[in-house]
């Protein structure tokens, strides 16, 4: 278990490695809570696509968001390798659990800070403030993520206008 | 050192103290005269003065000591109870809760008021009337002749009559001088006390504390004699009693200091060495206590153990064996005989001093037989016998109701799966788990269930303080104040209902010239009434006064700059103006409305010009478990409360053809809108021919909700769905349901708001 604080410049961190579609993502072990298989979703209604809905994780509800539709790529199908990375992140100040979908978990790797090069400017489909930096082994890269920002405020804004929008959908429904 | 426990069960004690003295006051102020009401006043201020000072809280000891001394006058007769002296205490009691609770963030006490107020106290404690009011004392008729300048006694003494178990002496006349008193005792107790089997007991085998109270220190003190009275006390603390910092030995230690007494241990629940646990208290004592104190000083010793102990004080005609002609003989049995020191089950304890007790493992041998009963009666029993209540923090009844929720929740798949198994003994087991969860999940939400009579009381002090700023006179009506309602909501009603009490005098009542120029009772009435209707909680707050002009109300949006109604102001459209920030000067509505939205409870308004004005709360009844209507729309699972759910009706192809458009079904003669919610959530895939319509009573209105199917009541718990999705609509939590998926709460009231249209479209067609 990684009790290091990323922080601190000099020590490795570990990185749990996960991946979407063909590409390798990595996000620090100490903000992963664990990892689930694939259990059922409940849909919340009037939420953007890539809000997956909640799930129950032993009696508590967890909200449950496809990585894949937020970065931009096709949904999540589900397959045997598919599950469900929860992690604990700070949401306006306040620790929230959010289970991340992903395609397959890989794992668990140790970086040294000389080992992750900051996040190019251009060229990355992600936005540049969800990335930490970028990993190297080897010839491989993976994209380190910095997952606080990816579940920023400003997505729950998006909920809110989806809201507005769905709105609109029942509109042209009940037109059509 | 813990003090912070310490000094956080002082502020709670107080608080809880300082509440109830509001309401003893302001009935005091109905009947001044009340003997009773004085003595619990002064009764309160004891204890906040001894609690007090044993804390550290001495600014609020300084404020209490005046108050004391002038309820101490009031007790004896020597002073009046007017209006000016409850205002003041008023005052002072405000401060004093400040002082209490400032600490903890609260808003800062007014010191120069409390200075103020303390001179005040001392000028009216330093003109006393002459004691003309000493016969109406209704204590002992045989009360010796008292010296001027004690008065306390002779009230005290009556006090002790009306409160608690009369003790022996108050109907019995007094033997003249009080030295008196002690000999003949003494020698009754020298007589064996003979019970049937242990005659081989040493006559003597408990160590006679010494008395400091003795009826001879007394006279020293100036304390005027009044009759002793020998007290049985069982003292039988619970194991945890060193983890809360307590000390059973201080507190015997300060029993003895009330007045000789005669400790003995009970060891019957010590266990064999190896199971001993040093930091578990097992013992229990037996104590007679002979002393000149009344019971509320008894109980005083008591105070900080009483959460953590059984404690049972009784009056007793008990022989006390009292006297040092004890003590000797006592100290050689101890010797002797087979004793136990109480130490030896608490090693935390530092080393017993004066008071501690040596005894006999048979302890009842030497005692009454009353206290025979009492020590061979099982604890279990005692402890059931004398209601007793316990102060609970929330947190830890939150977590139970938490685990209940989950403990039903399982239960409830438990059920559906012995449903699905058909197997006989499963399902009787099932059936049993189902009736005892349900009983388990009643009775937590029970304990959070509290009167909200205290809630009420508290708002008599805003009403009249705002009142008689006003000039306005009016009597309070209150009914079902013991109405119970969670404790979550009732923390959190306090300032909604202070602030539609204070909306309602200020502009609904009038003032008496004007209310008697209308042919009204110059008295104005204002009533708070509490009841539980239809799963709901209700509070309305409702007056005789004029209401809300509408005119004024009109020139002062148009003042505000806010767009007016076309026709008629009532209902909700009165509402929405009236909680437009800056509506009033003294804060508007939409503090009041947006807690009870919080709350899941709604606000209704009804102004009658000229007549009054009305305010009806509806709450849910607990925040953490409805009651719900599991509803199917596709492959999803929706909850909706049960409480607001009337009746399902059928919505057919042909019906939904006829009405199209509209969304209009006629319910017996009414027309009820109704809002298909499979278009409102977007729900994939094709309606079935036969849907049903849930008729709900939202607000004022009948609305139905459309769904594909009506699967069941289910009884939820409700989870709330976490900042994630904090900004969907029309969703107010999500509930585990049986089968472990997750179903979410439909919030019926956000859903008739997005589409008042429907609504209106309705009354267009009606």
């Amino acid at each position: 278990m990684a009790t290091t604080d990323s922080k601190t410049t000099n020590a490795a961190v570990q990185y749990l490695t996960f991946k979407l579609e063909d590409e390798v993502y990595a996000v620090d072990v100490a903000k992963v809570r664990e990892i689930l298989d694939f259990p059922p979703i409940t849909k919340v209604p009037r939420t953007p696509e890539f809000m997956r809905g909640v799930i129950n994780l032993r009696g508590s509800v967890v909200p449950v968001v496809d990585m894949r539709l937020k970065f931009g790529m096709s949904k999540t199908e589900k397959s045997v390798n598919t599950c469900i990375v929860v992690v604990e992140v700070q949401l306006e100040n306040e620790a929230t659990i959010i289970g991340a979908l992903a395609d397959s978990v890989q794992e668990v790797i140790e970086l040294e800070p000389s080992q992750i090069e900051p996040p190019p400017k251009i060229g990355s489909r992600l936005k540049v403030e969800f990335l930490k930096g970028m990993g190297k082994i080897g010839d491989r890269f993976l994209m380190i993520l910095d997952i606080d920002k990816v579940f920023s405020s400003d997505e729950i804004l998006m909920a809110q206008d989806m809201t507005a929008s769905g709105k609109q959908l029942l509109e042209s429904n009940a037109t059509a | 050192m813990p003090s912070n426990g310490f000094a956080s069960t002082f502020r709670e004690e107080a608080l809880d103290l300082l509440a109830s003295l509001e309401a003893l006051l302001l009935d005091l102020e109905q009947s001044p005269r009340d003997r009773d009401l004085i003595d619990q006043v002064f009764r309160a201020m004891h204890t906040l003065k001894g609690s007090g000072s044993m804390f550290g809280f001495d600014d609020v000891v300084a404020v209490v000591h005046e108050i004391e001394t002038v309820f101490d006058l009031v007790r004896a007769g020597r002073l009046e109870v007017t209006p000016d002296l409850i205002a003041r205490t008023l005052q002072a009691r405000d401060q004093i809760r400040l002082l209490v609770d400032h600490e903890r963030g609260g808003e800062a006490p007014n010191m120069a008021l409390i200075g103020q107020l303390v001179v005040d106290f001392r000028t009216m404690a330093s003109r006393p009337v002459t004691p003309r009011a000493r016969p109406e004392a209704t204590g002992p008729a045989a009360l010796p002749p008292q010296a001027d300048g004690e008065p306390i006694s002779a009230s005290q003494a009556s006090a002790e009559g009306a409160a608690g178990p009369s003790p022996s002496s108050s109907s019995e006349p007094t033997p003249g001088p009080r030295d008196g008193a002690m000999p003949p005792l003494a020698s009754q107790a020298s007589q064996p006390l003979r019970q049937e089997a242990p005659t081989e007991v040493p006559p003597s085998d408990s160590v006679q504390a010494p008395a400091k109270g003795h009826p001879g220190i007394d006279e020293a003190t100036g304390e005027p004699p009044r009759s002793p009275t020998t007290w049985s006390i069982r003292f039988a603390p619970h194991p945890g009693i060193f983890l809360t910092g307590n000390n059973p030995v201080g507190i015997l230690k300060e029993l003895a200091e009330l007045g000789p007494c005669e400790v003995r241990p009970d060891l019957s629940r010590l266990p064999a060495l190896n199971t001993l646990d040093p930091e578990s208290c097992y013992l229990a004592w037996d104590i007679l206590l002979h002393t000149h104190a009344d019971l509320n000083a008894i109980r005083d010793v008591f105070l900080f153990v009483e959460d953590h102990a059984q404690i049972d004080i009784t009056p007793t005609e008990a022989a006390f064996q009292a006297g040092a002609s004890r003590a000797a003989t006592a100290t050689g049995s101890a010797a002797s005989g087979p004793t136990v020191d109480p130490r030896a089950a608490s090693p935390s304890d530092p080393p017993a001093g004066a008071a501690h007790a040596r005894a006999n493992e048979r302890p009842a041998s030497t005692m009454s037989p009353d206290s025979l009963t009492e020590a061979a009666r099982p604890p279990t029993e005692a402890v059931s016998e004398g209601r007793r209540d316990l102060r609970i923090s929330a947190e830890k009844l939150d977590r139970l109701v938490e685990l209940i929720g989950e403990l039903v929740t399982v239960q409830a798949r438990i059920s559906q799966v012995a449903a699905r198994r058909n197997d006989a003994e499963l399902t009787s087991l099932a059936e049993e788990l189902e009736r005892l969860s349900a009983d388990l999940r009643d009775r937590a939400l029970k304990i959070r269930m509290l009167p909200i009579g205290a809630t009420f009381e508290a708002l008599r002090a805003t009403i009249s303080e705002t009142a008689r700023g006003q000039g306005k006179d009016l009597r309070v009506v209150m009914q079902g104040t013991e109405t119970e309602l969670d404790k979550d909501v009732i923390e959190r009603l306090g300032a909604p209902l202070g602030q539609l009490v204070r909306l309602a005098v200020i502009h609904s009542l009038e003032n008496p010239a004007r209310r008697t120029a209308g042919g009204k009772a110059a008295q104005a009435m204002l009533s708070l009434t509490a009841r539980h209707f239809g799963g709901n909680f209700c509070i309305e707050v409702r007056d005789d006064g004029q209401g809300f002009d509408p005119a004024a109300l009109r020139a002062r949006a148009q003042a505000l700059g806010l767009p007016l109604p076309a026709d008629e102001l009532a209902g909700q459209e009165l509402l929405r103006l009236l909680c437009q920030p800056g509506f009033f000067a003294e804060g508007g509505l939409g503090e009041v409305k947006a807690v009870i939205d919080d709350l899941r409870g709604t606000l209704e308004i009804e102004n009658r010009p000229g007549q009054g004005l009305t305010f009806l709360l509806r709450l849910p009844l607990t925040l953490a478990i409805i009651e719900g209507l599991v509803v199917a729309l596709g492959s999803w699972h929706f909850v909706l409360p049960l409480a607001a759910v009337e009746e399902c009706i059928e919505l057919t192809r042909e019906t939904e053809a006829r009405t199209y458009r509209k969304n209009v079904v006629m319910v017996r003669d009414q027309i009820v809108p109704y809002i298909p919610l499979r278009e409102k959530f977007a729900v994939d895939g094709q309606a079935p021919a036969i849907q049903q319509i849930v008729i709900a009573s939202v607000g004022q209105h009948r609305v139905g909700f459309v769904v594909d199917q009506v699967i069941g009541e289910f009884q939820t718990v409700i989870k709330p769905l976490g900042s994630f999705y904090k900004n969907v609509k029309g969703i107010s939590g999500a509930t585990i349901m049986g089968d472990g998926s997750v179903a979410l709460i439909i919030d019926l009231t956000k859903i008739v708001q997005e589409e008042s249209h429907v609504l209106d479209l309705a009354q267009q067609g009606g």
